[in-house]
C-alpha cells in the first residue's frame, strides 16, 4: 500500500508563484481575497459593452506599469504580454532562481487563446472606418500568440524550450503538464509555466452570442446558475525538478504529481452529456500521479457556471471518485475571478497550490442554492480551514479537449 | 532513453496537391504558386499565392462533421484522414480510445475570423454569428479531428508563430516519449486570407515580384519577399512497437528534437551575425546521434528559408554552423519556394524529410537559379543529382521570429 503521496514522491515541485488578475495584482493579496470569498466581476470597462446582452466580467483594473520595459518594446506589448511579464517577474523573484546559471536550462511555456487581439481588432476596425489606410506593423507584431512566451524568454534571459499551448480553457492546465513533461525527460531544470489572458471583443461578442454568458456574476453549482462570467488576467509558476530545487535549497509551495489529457470527441463546444471526457481525463491524471481517490480532498472545478458544464463536470467527478466522492471538497474560483480562458488553468491552478500550501479550501462565491442534481461539497460561499494532502485541478475547453493536474504538498 | 518513435504515414494538402502528387511534383522542383484567385489589374500587387489544390474535403470528413467546418479545419481533417490512410491504421474502439493529436497553427480560422468581427462591427453583437464562433478558437481543428476520427487521447494545439508546424512534431514526440499515447496523428496548418495577405504586404514583408508564376526562391541572390501560401500536413507517429505489432510500413525514425534560443527582438528574427556557432543545436542532436556515420550516407536539412533576405541568410548560417564538417556530404532544401509561407508549413517540412529518408529522392528548390554564397552549403537545386543510398538522415530547422530556434530530426529506421 502507498502512503500519503507528497514530496517524497513528486519530482517537480513548485517554487515561485506569480499572478496578476481581476482580484488581485500579487500572489499574496490573491490568496487573501480567495480566503475572504471576493468576488470581482463588475461593469466591463474595457470597451463598449452596450449592445451586449450581458455587460460583466473580471476585468484587470490597473495594468501593471510598463517601464520596466525597455522603450523599443513598450508600445509593442499586448495586454496580455503586460500580464504575463508582470506575473513572471512575481514569480522568478519569488522562486529565487538564478536564470543567468544554466539559461538554456530554464524554459517557458504558456497557455493563451487571444494574446494581442483587442490591438488587432482596433486595427481592424481603423481600417474598416476608414482612419487607417493600412496596417501599421509596429501596432500588429505585439499581436501573435507566441509573442508572450517570446517576451518572457527575452527579459528574463530564459534560453529554453518555448511553447505556447491553445487549446481553449484548457489551455494553460496543460502548459502545466508539459512544463513537468519538460523537465522529467530531462530537457529543463525549471520552467516558467502559465497563462495570460485579456478581455477582447471576439471573445465577448462570441459568448454573448452563444446565450453563455450570466447577466449577473456567475454561480457555479447553484440551482439558478444562468452562465458564465468571462476575466482576464495571468498566472505563472516556476516548476521545478524537486532535485535541482534540493540542490538550492529552494522553498516548495506544493508538488505537481502528474496530469492527464482526453478530448470528448463529441461536440466542439457542448461536453459529453456523461462526462465522459472528463472522467477519462481525472483517471488518466490519478493513474500518472500514482495517487488513489481516497487520497485527494480537493478538487478546484473547471465549474464555468453554465447550466451544462456544472452537471455533468459533478457527474464525472462522482463516477470517477465513487464513494470517496462524499469527503471531498469541490469548488469553483471562476465566480471570484471569472472565467480567463487560456489563462483560467494557471490562475486555478495558483489556486490548488495555494489551497494546499496555507491549508484551506478557497469558496465557490455566490453559490446560495446547490444545484440538486450536484451532490457534492462545493464549498459555498466562505473559505474553510482545511488541512489537504493531494488537489486536482480541471480545466475544460472547447474543442472538447480536457486536463487535469495532480498537485501534492510539499 | 525513451522507446523509438516512427512515421508511419503522411498526409498533405498544399499548392502541389496532395498525396503521392505533392512528392513528385516537389521532386520534380514544379512550384504551386499562381496568380491570386480572382485578381485583376485592379487587384492591388503583390498577386501572387499558393493556393491548397486539388482536394476536397468530402472526400474525407464525414458529412455529418464537415457541415459546419471552416476551411482550415477542412484541410486539416483531410489531411488526418489521408495519413491514416496513408499509413494503413484503423483507429477504432480501444486504439481511438488511447489515440491523439497535436496541431500546430500560426493563425488558425482566420476567414472566419474577419468576418465575424467585421459583422460585429457592422451590425453589433445582437446579430453575431454564434454559429461561427467556436470554430474561431485556434484548436477548432484538433477537436473537429477528434471528432470525426473519435480520438479520445491527447487532443493539443500549439502555437510558435512561423515555426507552429515543428512545435506540434516535437510536442507529439514528447507527449509519446511520456508514454500518454501510443499514436499521435500530428502536423498543422494554416490558411490563406485576405487580411493576412495585406498585414503582411502593409509591412513590406511579401514578395513585391508580380512576373512569373516561379518566383519564390529561398537562397536565391534575386530573393526579396515570401509568398503567401496554405495548407496542412500530418503524421501518423507511433511507437516503434506498436508499428511493429500491428506491421506497419515505417517511413522513418523521429529521433527527437532539440531547442535553442537565438538573440532576437521578441518581433523579430535574428541576424545571421546573432547565430553563432549554433552550439546547443549541435549538441542536443550530438545526443541523439546526429551525424550519423559517413558510411551512412548522404544527409538532407529542410529549412524554413522562405525567400526573404534576412531569414534565409539567417538559416545558411545557423545551418552551415549546425553542419560543420558535415555540410559537404548534406543537401539543403526548403518546402517554401514551391508553396508559400504558411505558419506551419513546417509540418510540410516534415513531411518532406521522411518521404526523402524513405524514398532517397531529392525534394528539390526548384527556381534556384542564383544561390547566395551559402558557404559550404550544397543547395538540392534542379541540377543536384539524387544521393547513392539515398538519405541516412534528414534535419528540419526551423527559426521562427522571436529567436526561439527548433530542429528536428529523422532517420532511416
Amino acid at each position: 500500500m502507498r502512503g500519503e503521496p507528497g514530496a517524497g514522491d513528486a519530482d517537480v515541485v513548485v517554487t515561485g508563484l506569480g499572478t496578476v488578475n481581476a482580484l488581485a495584482s500579487s500572489v499574496d493579496a490573491f490568496a487573501a481575497a480567495l480566503r475572504a470569498g471576493a468576488c470581482a466581476i463588475g461593469p466591463v470597462t474595457g470597451f463598449d459593452a452596450s449592445g451586449y446582452r450581458s455587460r460583466i466580467a473580471a476585468e484587470v483594473k490597473e495594468l501593471p506599469p510598463s517601464d520596466r520595459l525597455p522603450p523599443a518594446l513598450r508600445r509593442r506589448a499586448s495586454r496580455s504580454d503586460r500580464l504575463a511579464l508582470a506575473a513572471a517577474a512575481e514569480a522568478l523573484r519569488d522562486s529565487g532562481l538564478d536564470v543567468a546559471a544554466a539559461p538554456a536550462r530554464v524554459g517557458v511555456v504558456l497557455g493563451a487563446t487571444t494574446a494581442g487581439m483587442m490591438a488587432a481588432e482596433t486595427s481592424l476596425l481603423a481600417r474598416i472606418t476608414g482612419t487607417a489606410t493600412r496596417y501599421r506593423r509596429s501596432r500588429l507584431v505585439g499581436t501573435p500568440m507566441a509573442t508572450s512566451a517570446d517576451l518572457i524568454a527575452h527579459l528574463f534571459g530564459l534560453g529554453g524550450p518555448r511553447l505556447v499551448l491553445s487549446t481553449a480553457c484548457s489551455s494553460s492546465g496543460t502548459a502545466l503538464g508539459i512544463a513537468c513533461d519538460w523537465i522529467r525527460l530531462g530537457r529543463v531544470d525549471a520552467v516558467l509555466a502559465g497563462g495570460t489572458e485579456s478581455m477582447c471583443r471576439t471573445i465577448f461578442a462570441g459568448f454573448n452570442a452563444l446565450k453563455a454568458l450570466s447577466l449577473e456574476p456567475c454561480r457555479p453549482f447553484d440551482r439558478r446558475r444562468a452562465g458564465l462570467s468571462l476575466g482576464e488576467g495571468a498566472a505563472i509558476l516556476v516548476v521545478e525538478s524537486a532535485a535541482h530545487a534540493a540542490r538550492r535549497n529552494a522553498r516548495a509551495h506544493a508538488t505537481i504529481l502528474g496530469y492527464g489529457l482526453s478530448a470528448d470527441a463529441h461536440h466542439l463546444t457542448a461536453p459529453h452529456p456523461e462526462g465522459a471526457g472528463a472522467a477519462l481525463a481525472m483517471t488518466r491524471a490519478l493513474a500518472r500521479a500514482g495517487v488513489a481517490p481516497a487520497d485527494v480532498d480537493y478538487i478546484n472545478a473547471h465549474g464555468t457556471g453554465t447550466p451544462l458544464n456544472d452537471v455533468v463536470e459533478a457527474a464525472a467527478i462522482e463516477r470517477v471518485f465513487g464513494e470517496a466522492a462524499a469527503r471531498l471538497a469541490v469548488s469553483s474560483t471562476k465566480a471570484a475571478v471569472g472565467h480567463t480562458l487560456g489563462a483560467a488553468g494557471a490562475i486555478e491552478g495558483l489556486a490548488t497550490v495555494l489551497a494546499l500550501r496555507d491549508g484551506f479550501l478557497p469558496p465557490t462565491v455566490n453559490l446560495e442554492e446547490p444545484d440538486p442534481a450536484c451532490r457534492l461539497d462545493f464549498v459555498p460561499r466562505a473559505s474553510r480551514p482545511a488541512a489537504l494532502r493531494c488537489a486536482l485541478s480541471n480545466s475544460y475547453g472547447f474543442g472538447g479537449n480536457n486536463t487535469t493536474v495532480v498537485f501534492g504538498r510539499a | 532513453m525513451p522507446e523509438a518513435i516512427v512515421a508511419t504515414g503522411v498526409g498533405v494538402v498544399s499548392p502541389l496537391g496532395s498525396q503521392p502528387a505533392f512528392w513528385r511534383r516537389f521532386c520534380a522542383g514544379e512550384t504551386g504558386i499562381a496568380p491570386v484567385a480572382g485578381a485583376d489589374a485592379a487587384t492591388p500587387a503583390p498577386r501572387l499565392e499558393a493556393r491548397a489544390r486539388d482536394w476536397d474535403a468530402r472526400d474525407h470528413v464525414r458529412p455529418a462533421v464537415l457541415r459546419r467546418m471552416d476551411h482550415c479545419s477542412q484541410m486539416i481533417v483531410s489531411a488526418c484522414r489521408m495519413a491514416l490512410a496513408d499509413a494503413a491504421l484503423v483507429l477504432e474502439g480501444r486504439a481511438a480510445e488511447e489515440a491523439g493529436i497535436v496541431i500546430g497553427t500560426a493563425f488558425g480560422n482566420l476567414r472566419e475570423s474577419e468576418d465575424f468581427l467585421r459583422g460585429l462591427f457592422a451590425k453589433g453583437p445582437a446579430l453575431a454569428n454564434p454559429l461561427t464562433f467556436p470554430n474561431l478558437v485556434l484548436n477548432a481543428p484538433a477537436g473537429y479531428a477528434a471528432i470525426d476520427l473519435g480520438l479520445r487521447g491527447p487532443n493539443l494545439t500549439v502555437v510558435r508563430g512561423e515555426a507552429s508546424g515543428e512545435a506540434a512534431l516535437a510536442q507529439a514526440y514528447d507527449t509519446i516519449a511520456t508514454g500518454q499515447a501510443d499514436v499521435l496523428l500530428a502536423g498543422g496548418g494554416d490558411e490563406l486570407a485576405p487580411i493576412l495577405r495585406e498585414i503582411y504586404r502593409d509591412a513590406g514583408l511579401l514578395s513585391p515580384d508580380d512576373g512569373g508564376e516561379a518566383w519564390s526562391s529561398p537562397f536565391d541572390q534575386r530573393r526579396n519577399g515570401f509568398v503567401p501560401g496554405e495548407g496542412a500536413a500530418i503524421l501518423v507517429l507511433e511507437t516503434a512497437r506498436h508499428a511493429a505489432a500491428r506491421g506497419a510500413r515505417v517511413l522513418a525514425e523521429f529521433a527527437g528534437h532539440v531547442a535553442e534560443s537565438l538573440p532576437a527582438s521578441p518581433h523579430d528574427w535574428p541576424t545571421a551575425s546573432a547565430v553563432g556557432d549554433a552550439a546547443a543545436t549541435r549538441h542536443g542532436l550530438a545526443a541523439l546521434g546526429f551525424p550519423p556515420p559517413r558510411a551512412a550516407g548522404t544527409l538532407l536539412a529542410v529549412s524554413c528559408a522562405a525567400s526573404t533576405a534576412r531569414l534565409d541568410a539567417t538559416e545558411a548560417a545557423r545551418l552551415a554552423a549546425i553542419l560543420g564538417p558535415e555540410a559537404p556530404r548534406a543537401l539543403v532544401t526548403s518546402v517554401k519556394g514551391a508553396v508559400g509561407e504558411w505558419g506551419s508549413s513546417g509540418a510540410l517540412a516534415a513531411v518532406a524529410a521522411v518521404l526523402a529518408v524513405a524514398t532517397g529522392e531529392v525534394p528539390r528548390l526548384g527556381a534556384l537559379d542564383a544561390p547566395d554564397p551559402g558557404g559550404a552549403l550544397r543547395f538540392a537545386d534542379r541540377r543536384a543529382p539524387a544521393p547513392h543510398g539515398g538519405f541516412a538522415a534528414a534535419l528540419v530547422s526551423a527559426t521562427p521570429r522571436g529567436g526561439g530556434a527548433l530542429t528536428l530530426l529523422f532517420r532511416r529506421a
